[in-house]
C-alpha cells in the first residue's frame, strides 16, 4: 500500500515536471526583435502629392534620446578623443559642418561633403551613395573610418566603460550596459528626434495659404514647372531616389579632377549604369546647409540652382526665376523638435 | 533485490524520458509562430504587389512622388529580413530548403529593388523632358518659327508624335520622330528641343523595360513558392505532431494503466499479507470503527466468542462480548478511545470460564482489540501459589524440627561434654589409683632384684628385670593416659620456671642415645648459640623432645637424626610486641609418611598405621601429647615428611611461656604491620589462618624462602590488609570463625582491585573442586606440605615476572 502510493506519487510529479519543463521551451521560443531603426518615409505619406509635409516626430523613449544626444557629443567615441558626432553635424547650423568635405582626427580630410543630420531617419538610405540601410549601419562607418573618428567599437566601448556615469545610464536602460549595439541605438534614436517638420513650407502644405509669401509662392511654382520636383519631391524633397549628376552635359568632366568618391552609387553596386549616381540629396533646411553637391563644390543656393538646372534639367532660367526658387527653397528651413536654434 | 530496484528505477525513469519525448515533439507546433510567420509570407506578398501598382501608377502619373514605392521597398526588405529564420519547429532539413528559398527570394528581391532604383531615376528624367518638350516647341513656334507655318506644322505635329510615342507601348514612331527634328533641325536651332526629344527616345522604351521587369519579375512567384513550400512543411510538421499527440496520448494511457495495476496489485498483497498474518495468530483480533462497530473479526475471534464471524461483523462491540469482558470494562475501552493509547487488561469468558488478555490499540479510524487467552498462564499461577503455600508451611513445620532437634542436640553435647570430663576425671583418678600399685610393683621388683644380686640367686635377675621393665611401661602407658585425661579434663597445668635450654637439650641427648644407639642411627645437634634461658615448663617442654627424639630413633634405621635449635623474634600482630621463639626441629631420614598419615599423626591413640604399633611398639599416644603440651605451652608442633624420605618434626615455643590458659588472643582490631621491609624480598605472602602456630610456621618457612610475611587471624581482617598492602599472594585457611575461607575467597575476588592476587587455600577439608570453582588459585590440605607450597609460590612468581615484562 505504502509502495503503491510512494510509486504513484513519483509519476505524478514525474508527469508536472515534464508539463512544466514543455510549456516552459514553448513559452521562450520567439522572434528575437531585431533593434534596428527602420527607415525611410513614414506610413502615413500617401504620394498624392509630390511634395508632403514632414509629419510629427515619433514618441520616443526620452532617456534614449538623452543617452543618444550626450553620446552624440561625446569625443571619446574618436581615436584621439578630438572629435564627437557633433564636430561635423553641428546641430546648430543645419546639422552639417558648412565645410566642402569632413575633416576629421588628426586633421584628414574626407572625400564627400557632411549631408545632414536632420531628418536622416526619413532617407531611404544613408550617405551620398546610399551604402547603408540604417542609422545604425551608418555609425559603423565614421567611427571607424581612420579618416573620421578613426576608432574602433572596442575601443570606444571601453572608453565608455570606464565613466561610471555611463555605466550606471547604460544600465538604466539596457540590460546588457555598455556595448556598440547599444551605443548605436542611443545615438539612432536621438537622431529620430531630429526631424525637422512645421517648416512654413509644410503650413503651406497644411493649408496655411499665409505661412508663404506671394513671391515664395512663385517660386514654389518655378520649382514645379522647371521640373525639378520630378527628383526632389515627396516630404524630403529628395532623399528616396538615385540620380545621375549630369544628366544633360557631362557634370564630372566639366568639372574635372574625378575621384573615386566621384563614382558614387558605382562604388556601392559596381554596376556600369550607377556611375557619378548619388541620392538626390533633401532640399530640406537647404538654406542652412552649404556647401553644396557631394563634392562641396557650389558654395551658394544660386550655384546650386543653376547648376542643376543646366546638368540635371537641361535648360536655363532667368535671374529672376532663379531668385523666386531660392526665396522657396528658404521656406524649408526648420529646427528639430527640442533643439534650439 | 538492490538490484530489481535498480531496473525499477531505470524503467521508470525510462518510460517518463519517453513520455516526455513524445510531448516534447507533439506540442512543437507553435501557432503563435505559425500565424506570425504565415502573416509574414502573406505581407510580402501584399507588399510586393503594391510595389508593382506604385511601380505602374508612377509610370503613369498617378503618383506624384515615390515615398510610398519607397516605404513599400523598405517594408519588403524588412519583412524578408524577418523570413530569414523559419519557425524553429520545423526540422533542420526543411529549414535549411526554407532558408535557401528565402535566400534566393532575397537575391531577387535585390534584382527587383536595383531594377525600382534605376526605374525611379529614368522616371524622373523622362518625366522632367516630358514635361519640358510641350514648353520647348511652344517657346520655339513663338520665337523662331512663327513665320514659317510648314514648320510650325512640323514641330506640332513632332510634339504630337512625341506625347503619342511616350504613351503607346509601340515604337513605331521613333522614325517619323527623329526625321521630324532632322527637318526642324535644317531651319533653326533647335538644340534644347533636340536633346529633350532624344532623351525621351532613349529613355522611354527604357522605362517600358524596367517597368515590364519589374512587374514580370520572378519575385512576385518566389514569394508564393515560399508560401507553398512553408505549407506544406507547416502540414507535414503538424501531422507529425498529431501522430506524436497520439502516440504521447497512448503512451500515457499505458503508463497510467501500469501504476494503476502496480497499485491495485500492491494493495492486494498488502490486504492479503494482513489477512494471512491476522487469520494465523492464535490471538483473537477484532477491529472496529469509531462507533464500536466490529468491521473485522479473525476465525479464532469467532471461536472466541462462539459465533459466526459473519454475524459479528457490523455489530456493536459491547452487544456481542460477554459483559464481563465488554460492558464492564468500557470505561477501559473509552480511555483507549479518547486518549489514543494502548489499555490492557484481563477479563474472563463466563461461559467458557477462560481467561483473556484484553488488549486495545487506537487506530487511524476506531481500534483494534486483541483477546488473547491466558487461561493455561492463569492455571500455572493459580498452580504455583497453592504450591507457595504449601512449601511455606512445610518450611515452617521443618524449621520448627530443626530448632527442637537443634534444642535436642545442644542438650546432648552439654551431656556428652560432661560425660567426656566424667570420663577423664573417672581416668585421672584411675591412673592414680592404678599408679599406687604399680610403684609398689616396680619397687618391689627392684628391691628383690638387688636382694637376688646380694644373695647370688642371678637366676631370677632376668625375670625380675622383665617385671619391672614392664611395671615401668605400664606405668609410662598410665601417665600418658594420666596426661591426657588431665589435659581433656582441664586440669593439666603449667608449672612455669627458668632453666636453660642447651642444659636440657643436653640431658634430652643423652637420655635418648641408648635408643639412638639401639637402632644403630647417628644423631647430631645443631643448636644456635646464646639461646639463654627459657621460662616455661621444663618437664613437658622435655617430655615433648623426648617424645619426638624417640619417634625419630623408634622410625628411623642406620639414618641420620638431627636436632636444631634455633631463636627466632617475631611481631606479634595483636600486640605489636616482639616475641621471642624457640624452635626445635627433629629430622630423621627414616620411613616417612604419606599425607594420609601426616593428617592423623597428632590424634590421639593412633599411629600412622595401626601396623606401626604392632612394629614399633609405643602407645601412640606420644605425639597427641605433645601436640597438645605445645599447645599448652603457647607453641605448636608441625610435620613435614616424605614417605620413605623421613620426617621433620617443629616443635616451636615462646621463650617466654605464659601460664594463663584462657588464649586472649580474639583482638577486633588489629594493628599496624610494622615488619621492616626485607630489601630484595620475592614478594609479599598474606598469611590468613586463626591458628596462631600455623601462622608462625608459614611465616617461619616463607621468610626463610626470601619471602615479606605479613599475617591476618581472621577474615575481615584478612580483607583489610589485603586493600592496604596489596600482598603478591594470600595463603588462606577455611576453617575459621564469623568469616569461613569460602566467604573471604568470595569477597575477594568479588573486588576487582583484589581480585587478581593467587589465593592459595590451604585446609583440612577436601574440597579442591569448591575452592577451585570460587577462584582459588591452588589448593592446599593441611598439614602443609611447604615443598609443594614454595612450588606454587615460585610458578606464580615466574608469571608475576613475566606480566611485569
Amino acid at each position: 500500500m505504502n509502495a503503491g502510493l510512494k510509486k504513484l506519487c513519483f509519476w505524478a510529479i514525474a508527469t508536472l515536471t515534464c508539463l512544466t519543463v514543455i510549456t516552459h521551451c514553448s513559452l521562450s521560443h520567439s522572434f528575437a526583435q531585431h533593434g534596428l531603426t527602420s527607415l525611410g518615409p513614414p506610413p502615413s505619406v500617401s504620394g498624392d502629392r509630390a511634395i508632403e509635409p514632414i509629419p510629427e516626430s515619433p514618441v520616443l523613449n526620452s532617456d534614449k534620446v538623452a543617452l543618444g544626444k550626450q553620446l552624440f557629443a561625446e569625443p571619446k567615441l574618436s581615436h584621439d578623443n578630438s572629435i564627437s558626432c557633433l564636430s561635423c553635424h553641428n546641430l546648430s547650423q543645419g546639422g552639417m559642418d558648412g565645410r566642402q568635405v569632413a575633416k576629421g582626427i588628426n586633421g584628414a580630410l574626407g572625400n564627400v561633403n557632411v549631408p545632414t543630420v536632420f531628418n536622416s531617419a526619413l532617407h531611404f538610405k544613408q550617405f551620398w551613395d546610399g551604402r547603408a540601410d540604417t542609422l545604425e549601419e551608418q555609425i559603423d562607418d565614421p567611427v571607424q573610418d581612420p579618416r573620421e573618428m578613426g576608432s574602433t567599437w572596442n575601443e570606444v566601448v571601453r572608453k565608455l566603460k570606464a565613466d561610471p556615469q555611463y555605466l550606471k545610464q547604460f544600465k538604466n536602460i539596457y540590460q546588457e550596459g555598455v556595448t556598440s549595439d547599444n551605443i548605436k541605438n542611443a545615438i539612432a534614436t536621438f537622431e529620430l528626434s531630429l526631424n525637422t517638420p512645421n517648416s512654413r513650407f509644410d503650413r503651406f502644405l497644411n493649408g496655411d495659404e499665409s505661412a508663404l509669401s506671394f513671391e515664395e509662392k512663385e517660386g514654389y511654382k518655378r520649382f514645379q514647372s522647371y521640373g525639378c520636383v520630378s527628383c526632389h519631391q515627396g516630404i524630403l524633397l529628395g532623399g528616396n531616389l538615385f540620380q545621375k549628376i549630369g544628366i544633360f552635359g557631362n557634370y564630372m568632366t566639366d568639372r574635372g579632377n574625378i575621384t573615386e568618391a566621384d563614382y558614387g552609387r558605382f562604388n556601392v553596386t559596381k554596376n556600369e549604369e550607377d556611375k557619378f549616381t548619388f541620392k538626390v540629396p533633401s532640399l530640406r533646411n537647404v538654406e542652412l546647409t552649404s556647401p553644396y553637391f557631394h563634392d562641396g563644390s557650389a558654395q551658394t543656393l544660386e550655384k546650386a540652382v543653376i547648376v542643376m538646372m543646366k546638368y540635371q534639367l537641361g535648360r536655363e532660367a532667368s535671374q529672376e526665376d532663379i531668385d523666386l526658387i531660392i526665396k522657396f527653397l528658404t521656406t524649408l528651413t526648420a529646427q528639430p523638435q527640442g533643439v534650439s536654434p | 533485490m538492490k538490484r530489481k530496484r535498480m531496473i525499477e528505477i531505470v524503467a521508470a525513469i525510462g518510460a517518463i524520458a519517453l513520455f516526455l519525448v513524445l510531448i516534447l515533439q507533439s506540442i512543437t507546433i507553435d501557432p503563435k509562430l505559425h500565424e506570425e510567420y504565415k502573416a509574414l509570407i502573406d505581407r510580402q506578398i501584399q507588399t510586393d504587389l503594391k510595389i508593382n501598382q506604385s511601380v505602374l501608377k508612377i509610370r503613369y502619373n498617378l503618383l506624384a512622388s515615390y515615398d510610398p514605392l519607397v516605404r513599400d521597398v523598405i517594408e519588403e526588405q524588412k519583412i524578408q529580413r524577418e523570413l530569414e529564420n523559419p519557425p524553429f519547429y520545423l526540422n533542420i532539413e526543411v529549414r535549411k530548403q526554407l532558408k535557401s528559398i528565402v535566400a534566393a527570394n532575397n537575391e531577387l528581391l535585390h534584382q527587383k529593388i536595383a531594377t525600382i532604383e534605376q526605374f525611379k531615376s529614368k522616371n524622373a528624367v523622362l518625366k522632367n523632358s516630358l514635361n519640358y518638350l510641350p514648353k520647348l516647341v511652344n517657346e520655339l513656334k513663338i520665337e523662331k518659327l512663327k513665320h514659317s507655318h510648314s514648320l510650325n506644322n512640323i514641330a506640332n505635329e513632332m510634339l504630337h508624335d512625341v506625347l503619342l510615342y511616350a504613351l503607346s507601348t509601340e515604337n513605331t514612331l521613333t522614325p517619323q520622330i527623329k526625321d521630324e527634328i532632322a527637318q526642324l533641325k535644317t531651319i533653326t536651332d533647335v538644340k534644347a528641343a533636340t536633346a529633350h526629344t532624344k532623351i525621351i527616345l532613349e529613355t522611354k522604351p527604357d522605362l517600358d523595360r524596367l517597368t515590364r521587369s519589374i512587374i514580370e519579375h520572378p519575385s512576385s512567384g518566389a514569394i508564393q513558392k515560399l508560401a507553398t513550400s512553408y505549407e506544406t512543411a507547416f502540414n507535414a510538421a503538424q501531422n507529425q505532431a498529431s501522430l506524436f499527440r497520439q502516440l504521447a496520448n497512448a503512451w500515457l494511457m499505458i503508463l497510467g494503466g501500469s501504476v494503476a495495476y502496480l497499485i491495485i496489485q500492491n494493495q492486494k498483497r498488502a490486504k492479503y499479507r494482513t489477512t494471512n498474518i491476522l487469520e494465523s495468530i492464535k490471538d483473537a483480533f477484532i477491529a472496529l470503527d469509531s462507533d464500536w462497530q466490529i468491521t473485522y473479526v479473525n476465525p479464532q475471534a469467532a471461536v472466541f466468542l462462539e459465533q459466526d464471524s459473519q454475524f459479528l461483523v457490523s455489530r456493536d462491540l459491547f452487544a456481542v462480548l460477554p459483559p464481563e469482558m465488554g460492558a464492564e470494562h468500557r470505561k477501559r475501552y473509552q480511555t483507549a478511545a479518547d486518549r489514543k493509547e494502548v489499555q490492557s487488561f484481563e477479563a474472563q469468558h463466563p461461559a467458557t470460564k477462560r481467561w483473556f488478555e484484553i488488549r486495545t490499540y487506537p487506530g487511524m479510524n476506531g481500534m483494534l482489540v486483541f483477546l488473547q487467552d491466558i487461561t493455561d498462564r492463569k492455571l500455572a499461577e493459580c498452580q504455583l501459589r497453592r504450591l507457595n503455600q504449601e512449601l511455606e508451611s512445610r518450611v515452617s513445620a521443618r524449621t520448627a524440627q530443626l530448632a527442637q532437634s537443634m534444642e535436642a542436640a545442644e542438650e546432648g553435647r552439654v551431656k556428652a561434654e560432661e560425660a567426656n570430663r566424667a570420663k577423664s576425671e573417672f581416668l585421672a583418678n584411675m591412673s592414680h589409683e592404678l599408679r599406687t600399685p604399680l610403684n609398689a610393683i616396680i619397687g618391689y621388683s627392684e628391691i628383690l632384684e638387688e636382694d637376688a644380686a646380694e644373695i647370688s640367686q642371678e637366676q631370677f635377675i632376668p625375670d625380675l628385670q622383665k617385671i619391672r621393665n614392664s611395671g615401668k611401661h605400664l606405668l609410662g602407658l598410665i601417665n600418658d593416659v594420666l596426661d591426657l585425661s588431665k589435659i581433656e579434663a582441664g586440669q593439666m597445668e603449667l608449672h612455669l620456671e627458668s632453666f636453660d635450654v642447651v642444659s636440657l637439650l643436653k640431658e634430652v641427648a643423652e637420655t635418648v642415645q641408648p635408643m639412638v644407639k639401639a637402632n644403630e642411627n647417628q644423631i647430631g645437634l645443631e643448636i644456635a648459640p646464646s639461646l639463654g634461658t627459657m621460662y616455661s615448663d621444663a618437664t613437658k617442654v622435655r617430655q615433648c623432645l623426648l617424645n619426638l627424639l624417640s619417634n625419630a630413633t623408634k622410625f628411623t634405621q642406620k639414618g641420620q637424626i638431627t636436632l636444631s635449635v634455633e631463636q627466632e623474634s617475631i611481631v606479634d600482630i595483636q600486640t605489636g610486641e616482639s616475641q621471642s621463639w624457640i624452635w626445635f626441629k627433629i629430622q630423621d631420614t627414616g620411613i616417612g609418611m604419606s599425607a594420609e598419615q601426616i593428617q592423623k599423626v597428632f590424634q590421639a591413640f593412633t599411629q600412622a598405621d595401626s601396623s606401626t604399633t604392632r612394629k614399633y611398639g609405643g602407645t601412640g599416644l606420644g605425639l597427641a601429647i605433645t601436640k597438645r603440651f605445645s599447645s599448652l605451652m603457647g607453641g605448636d608442633v608441625l610435620v613435614e615428611s616424605k614417605l620413605g624420605v623421613g620426617s621433620t618434626f617443629t616443635l616451636m615455643l615462646p621463650q617466654q611461656a605464659s601460664n594463663s590458659k584462657t588464649k586472649s588472643q580474639k583482638s577486633p582490631h588489629s594493628s599496624s604491620i610494622s615488619i621492616p621491609p626485607n630489601d630484595g624480598h620475592r614478594g609479599t605472602v598474606l598469611v590468613v589462618d586463626d591458628d596462631r602456630s600455623a601462622r608462625l610456621f608459614l611465616r617461619r618457612t616463607l621468610s626463610n624462602r626470601g619471602y615479606h610475611v605479613v599475617e591476618a587471624e581472621d577474615g575481615a581482617e584478612c580483607l583489610k590488609l589485603a586493600a592496604e598492602i596489596s600482598p603478591d599472594f594470600i595463603t588462606l585457611d577455611i576453617q575459621m570463625p564469623n568469616m569461613d575461607g569460602w566467604s573471604v575467597l568470595t569477597a575477594l575476588k568479588q573486588n576487582p582491585v583484589l581480585a587478581g592476587i593467587p589465593v592459595i587455600t590451604i585446609t583440612v577439608v577436601e574440597d579442591s573442586e569448591l575452592g577451585l570453582a570460587l577462584g582459588a588459585t591452588e589448593y592446599l590440605v593441611k598439614p602443609i606440605n611447604i615443598e609443594r607450597l614454595a612450588a606454587i609460590l615460585n610458578k606464580y612468581e615466574a608469571h608475576k615476572v613475566i606480566d611485569r615484562t
